[in-house]
């Protein structure tokens, strides 16, 4: 039997061997040496990107969310942690929730002799879903966040939601929801409690305030997220 | 190993690459063809040329990955106040990845460096195969769209103001390689590739 050896062949496929070799070296090199964390909106990933223009009380003015954080964070309970809340103010289950996300913003702070922890700082995403009679503006959200007079927040007068007004939450305008986009998010409100090296601690199911703190299947808020897990001085908590 | 050094030790094969390449200086090199046969014609020099820069560039991509992956750990690597500062824009999640298929901007480096250098290694093994000239289309078109992908690459520099080192690496050995193809596809069919 008359084999023919086709030269051509031969070269690519030793071409195709070597290259692909040196190719694997490479992957092994970065799989061996690094240990990469996603960008998401799960526990344990990176928190995305949030843009637009933050109100913290006085004026509308531009805002980089990745100064919260520090990547090279250690554990320790001297920097800050991040409870950011997506929400709307025309959505019921916002209002409603209003007054606890207030208190909780007065309560976890730096210097309140009731808690020892890490301090936890409080943002609000407010978005305009596309449901009729949700229609927004940053007035309304100014005069949400304000408890201010002038404007309707689900069916009432924004000053008339429960709560008093949200002194330590910097609200984000999100009215063209590309923040909601980019964050998947299902529904309103949503909650993200983040470590101070923007990996996300712990995620309320969306469109709820509850979510499992420490899989044991028990629906927890937010409050129970911070208390279990935000760092604290006597090392009760912590990621 | 400061990043300096590390720089230095990727752009080296890339400059001597392009040494081997311009045609005003691949002639220097015509000395060392005893030692190296290869060197000793246009196309054996053009080869060896985009052989060592294409290694260049699948070397430093896979730098660039391998600091997207460290940044996304929290780690620095690169990270300055001056306008060097490849962990600010390898980092940036705005811009770090490949629009629509979401592939760090390295990888895509990586594999793009890696397929150019099994195109170009074939052909140094085989210049007469049937298939170089075509080899050489598709080395010359790809290596053509990298410069849409560095202009792209070069605008979000500028729009953050930051400029990554190993980034500008990796686009000049993509242009440095245009240049290999291109003259190597002119040359193909001519007396002068025969010799």
């Amino acid at each position: 039997m008359r084999h023919t050896y086709d030269d051509e062949a031969s070269t690519l496929g030793d071409a195709f061997l070597k290259i692909s070799a040196l190719f694997f070296v490479g992957v092994l090199i970065l799989a061996f040496t690094t240990d990469p964390i996603a960008t998401g909106t799960k526990e344990g990933e990176r928190v995305p990107l949030l843009d637009g223009a933050a109100y913290a009380g006085n004026t509308w003015s531009s805002f980089d969310f990745s100064e919260q954080f520090d990547s090279t964070w250690d554990g320790n309970a001297s920097s800050d942690w991040v409870m950011i809340e997506f929400m709307d103010t025309d959505c019921p289950y916002c209002v409603q929730s209003a007054k606890l996300f207030g208190e909780a913003s007065e309560i976890f702070r730096e210097g309140n002799d009731q808690w020892n922890g890490a301090q936890v700082n409080f943002f609000a995403s407010a978005t305009q879903l596309d449901i009729k009679g949700h229609d927004t503006s940053r007035s309304e959200i100014a005069a949400f966040r304000d408890k201010s007079t002038g404007f309707e927040c689900a069916g009432q007068d924004c000053a008339n939601r429960g709560g008093s007004a949200h002194q330590f939450v910097t609200y984000i305008d999100d009215i063209d929801q590309e923040n909601m986009d980019e964050w998947d998010i299902q529904g309103t409100p949503t909650y993200f409690l983040i470590q101070p090296d923007g990996i996300i601690a712990w995620v309320s199911n969306g469109g709820t305030n509850v979510g499992d703190v420490n899989g044991d299947g028990d629906s927890n808020t937010f409050i129970d997220a911070i208390v279990l897990l935000v760092t604290q001085e006597d090392a009760t908590g912590g990621a | 190993m400061s990043t300096n050094w590390l720089l230095l030790a990727y752009g080296l094969p890339i400059v001597i690459g392009l040494l081997l390449i311009l045609p005003w200086t691949s002639a220097i090199f015509f000395p060392l063809s005893e030692r190296f046969p290869s060197l000793a014609s246009k196309r054996g020099r053009l080869l060896s040329g985009l052989n060592l820069t294409l290694l260049g560039g699948l070397a430093v991509s896979v730098q660039t990955h391998w600091i997207h992956a460290k940044v996304s750990e929290g780690a620095n690597f690169c990270a300055s106040d001056t306008i060097f500062s490849c962990d600010d824009v390898i980092g940036n999640a705005q811009y770090n990845t490949m629009p629509v298929l979401d592939l760090p901007w390295g990888m895509v480096g990586f594999v793009t460096f890696t397929a150019l250098l099994f195109l170009s290694y074939s052909i140094s093994k085989e210049p007469s195969a049937t298939w170089a000239k075509n080899f050489l289309d598709i080395g010359t078109l790809v290596t053509f769209a990298g410069l849409g992908v560095i202009g792209l690459l070069v605008s979000y520099e500028i729009e953050m103001e930051k400029l990554c080192q190993f980034c500008t690496t990796a686009h000049i050995a993509n242009i440095v390689a245009l240049a290999g193809f291109w003259q190597l596809r002119s040359m193909h069919g001519e007396k002068a590739w025969q010799e």
